[in-house]
């Protein structure tokens, strides 16, 4: 079948894009950060994000709020997709939070901070789902069926 | 009734002009302080507050008396052959002397969150020095600001109204207009918008920025593009900086994140010491947490050294790499954990997150959190700044005291130092058995 | 030399460290007597009798005595701790702070190694058929002055920070480095195959750092003084005037 978009089109042939990844701060992680509300979905909806210049969500062929996949080294995680121009185009921001500690590295180079900031990151456009604070807790759990 | 110069026990501004009208001994409203401000007011107030012990059993978590849960904290830590005692940010620098007692007892590690957020300033603070100024000296004197890595409207939203940028000091009178505003950054971020000047660099090239930056200064030559900077915009910084009168740079975690991490941060205090060859500059690390820095100050007083402590030996041992928190959990040496007003869980690599669901976990906090659902034991804390009074270190390292203003929803403590001084006790107890 | 074998059996799952696994502490002894020569770990110190089985022979004098490894010792940290002659030979890998504050002696490693080689090394020879970690033949926290004497090789590849406060002494590393190499260098010579993220002798001002891979690419804060043997030669760190000499292979 012949998408008749060429967004759809770039979604078909699964485009990657290779960009740095930077974690850090944001007013409304750091609101929900210091609330009473970390494990209800304000946190997912200010924490699992990924922010992109608009010309790389027209590269993926996606638009903002559609599901992006994140895939470094340690791992992948899907995000929601937001269009932000402040973002450099051979980057990618992702407040910090566990959904994006689930791709960042433990190499402290001796100094004990990890590479929240600088990792290589590729990006695509998924239909997957974006899991929920419970989800992801709940796989750390089943590593270890000894713990509750 | 209106309280005034209350302290705000959130960010590293550490903010002491919050006003607080009570109603009933209860927080009615909160005047002056930010967004994150008032989140933790709100949560001292909030129906979803920890206000009795909680053990996990048969995956869930039941009440348990006081007692028990000393008991039961007690015993972990003491089974234990390699502890660690993480968090401290947000709690007095009292309660952290008795965390470095109970480090010392059991033989565990003592670390907080500087050693993942501005470890590498530490380091490079030992390596070259760091010449300084308290946040009361930016606000009267500097002219020039520079935020490096650093996003404080996002991250410390009051710094720039009540520190840097706006506030009329003493040769600052004319407030905004008397100070040049440069952010250096990856993006564009809402400080960038309000600055004068904007330097947009490439991720992880922040090194060899400064490392041309210091040529610049030294007269040598540099090449037409430096980390996404032409030359004529490298030496119009050179200059800015050169040429201010009293220059201070904001450090944010840009510099201690990014590939480089440590050298980035001591190459900056290598070119902030060779500044102070024109003018008068300084460096002031953006510390996150209102009390991070404190942590740093008891354990050098106590060990002589500022964070990732490890008391294996019976004596301090401190060796970033080898005994800082993100690395000893990554590496699996640790066999139980004593997390205080800290969430390892939401903000640690996946690998160290990986081995905490493996050990036994005792979490001291106010609201449930990832990390107090993957515990074991989880234990009321109390709000160091609203419901309990402390010293705390200010991010540039002014001791203030945090007040109480009101009580804590339960007597059985009256503050983290007591519940760790009833825990240490039972350890004590159950070694002389 | 009189040869002595500790095959381990159980290590703790968090680690020990073992600074008296070292030639001078088995002369003269018999193997009962090095079975209660304790390590630390955790809440307090074990026997090496409850981690290995010893067998072998111990020798008069530490020049004549080998200490012969054999298993996965990547938990155990500290061994060869100011070593002062003799020989260890660890069969697989090796946990951090190895051969720290080394005299002399003879250290090989037929696995990989880990962080720490070699600290304030003043002397000895530590050899790695595999890979190593970070900060090799450095200072230790706190101070910038490093390695005195001695020498290092690496077959494989190693991490950052290679001869951090270098004053004198050998590093060579067959491989790659990660970055930052001879960061602090005042003396000695470091020559690796390459460097993969061109940050070298940040505050340089003596030594020597030797890269083999013809396409490093110099940073801009080395000066191009001439050439030589078939490399070309550049002086740095110009932040500040630093007088250490690179070489990079034509």
């Amino acid at each position: 079948m012949i998408p008749s978009d060429l967004k759809d089109l770039k979604k078909m042939l699964g485009v990657k894009l290779k960009l740095v990844l930077n974690t850090g701060s944001s007013m409304k992680q750091g609101k929900v950060m210091r609330s009473d509300k970390k494990l209800s979905d304000d946190y997912q909806k200010s924490a699992a994000i990924c922010m992109l210049h608009p010309s790389n969500l027209n590269k993926l062929g996606i638009k903002e709020n559609d599901n992006v996949k994140l895939k470094t080294s340690e791992g992948s995680i899907v995000l929601k997709a937001v269009a932000s121009k402040s973002c450099p185009e051979d980057s990618v921001f992702v407040p910090k939070g566990p959904w994006v500690n689930l791709v960042i590295g433990t190499k402290t180079q001796q100094t004990g901070s990890p590479p929240y900031k600088g990792m290589e990151v590729e990006v695509e456009a998924t239909s997957d789902k974006i899991p929920s604070i419970g989800e992801i807790l709940q796989k750390y759990r089943s590593k270890n069926e000894t713990k509750g | 009734m209106m309280i005034s110069d209350v302290t705000c026990p959130v960010c590293g501004c550490g903010c002491d002009d919050i006003r607080v009208q009570l109603d009933d001994s209860k927080i009615a409203k909160v005047y002056g302080v930010c967004i994150m401000g008032q989140q933790k007011f709100r949560k001292s107030q909030s129906p979803e507050r920890i206000t009795k012990p909680l053990k996990k059993e048969d995956g869930k978590f039941v009440e348990i008396s006081w007692d028990d849960a000393i008991n039961e904290a007690a015993e972990i830590l003491s089974k234990a052959s390699h502890s660690l005692f993480y968090g401290w940010s947000e709690t007095s620098c009292e309660a952290m002397k008795v965390g470095i007692d109970l480090a010392e007892l059991t033989h565990g590690f003592i670390d907080g969150q500087s050693s993942h957020c501005h470890g590498p300033s530490i380091i490079g603070e030992q390596s070259v020095g760091i010449p300084s100024c308290t946040l009361g000296m930016v606000m009267n004197y500097a002219d020039l600001v520079i935020y490096w890595g650093s996003n404080p409207i996002e991250s410390h939203p009051r710094h720039m109204s009540r520190f840097s940028t706006y506030p009329r000091g003493i040769y600052s009178g004319e407030g905004r207009r008397d100070r040049k505003i440069v952010v250096i950054d990856t993006r564009k971020t809402l400080t960038a918008n309000v600055s004068n000047l904007f330097f947009q660099i490439k991720p992880n090239s922040d090194f060899e920025l400064i490392s041309a930056l210091r040529m610049v200064l030294n007269g040598k030559e540099i090449p037409d593009e430096v980390a996404g900077l032409n030359r004529e915009e490298i030496t119009k910084l050179a200059d800015t900086m050169k040429n201010c009168g009293y220059g201070v740079v904001f450090v944010g975690l840009g510099l201690t994140h990014s590939k480089g991490k440590s050298n980035n941060v001591e190459n900056l205090y290598h070119l902030v010491r060779r500044l102070n060859d024109f003018t008068r500059f300084n460096v002031i690390p953006m510390r996150g947490h209102y009390n991070v820095a404190g942590l740093n100050q008891v354990l050098t007083w106590r060990t002589g050294y500022p964070f990732a402590v490890d008391f294996f030996r019976g004596y301090p041992c401190y060796n970033p790499g080898e005994t800082s928190v993100i690395d000893i959990l990554a590496r699996g040496e640790v066999d139980a954990m004593l997390s205080i007003s800290s969430d390892p869980v939401s903000h640690f690599p996946k690998k160290c997150v990986e081995h905490l669901a493996e050990i036994p976990i005792i979490s001291m906090d106010i609201v449930r959190t990832p990390t107090t659902e993957l515990s074991d034991l989880v234990i009321p804390g109390v709000i160091t700044g609203i419901d309990a009074v402390g010293t705390y270190y200010r991010m540039d390292n002014i001791p203030l005291i945090a007040k109480k203003i009101i009580e804590p929803p339960f007597d059985f403590t009256h503050s983290d130092e007591e519940t760790l001084k009833k825990i240490y006790d039972k350890i004590l107890e159950k070694k002389k058995k | 030399m009189m040869e002595l074998v500790l095959e381990i059996k159980k290590i703790p799952k968090t680690g020990l460290e073992a600074e008296t696994i070292k030639p001078e502490n088995f002369v003269n002894k018999s193997i009962k007597e090095i079975e209660k020569i304790e390590v630390c770990s955790g809440n307090g110190k074990i026997t090496l009798g409850s981690i290995f089985k010893i067998s072998g022979k111990t020798a008069k004098n530490p020049s004549e005595q080998k200490i012969v490894i054999v298993g996965d010792a990547s938990k155990i940290k500290r061994i060869g701790e100011a070593m002062s002659g003799g020989e260890i030979l660890l069969k697989g890998d090796v946990g951090p702070r190895l051969g720290e504050f080394m005299v002399s002696g003879k250290i090989i490693v037929e696995g990989n190694a880990d962080n720490w080689i070699g600290t304030s090394m003043n002397g000895g020879e530590i050899i790695v058929k595999g890979n190593a970690g970070d900060y090799m033949g450095s200072s230790i926290r706190g101070t910038n002055r490093g390695m005195r004497g001695g020498k290092i090789l690496v077959d494989g590849n190693a991490g950052g920070e290679i001869g951090y406060g270098m004053v004198g002494g050998e590093i060579t590393i067959n491989g790659t480095a990660d970055s930052f190499v001879g960061s602090y260098m005042r003396g000695g010579k470091i020559v690796v195959g390459n460097v993969l993220m061109n940050r070298i002798g940040f505050s340089m001002n003596g030594g020597e750092i030797s890269i083999i891979d013809k396409t490093f690419n110099v940073p801009f804060y080395f000066r191009k003084i001439g050439e030589e043997g078939g490399f070309m030669q550049y002086s740095g760190d110009q932040s500040f005037d630093g007088k250490g000499l690179l070489k990079v292979q034509k």
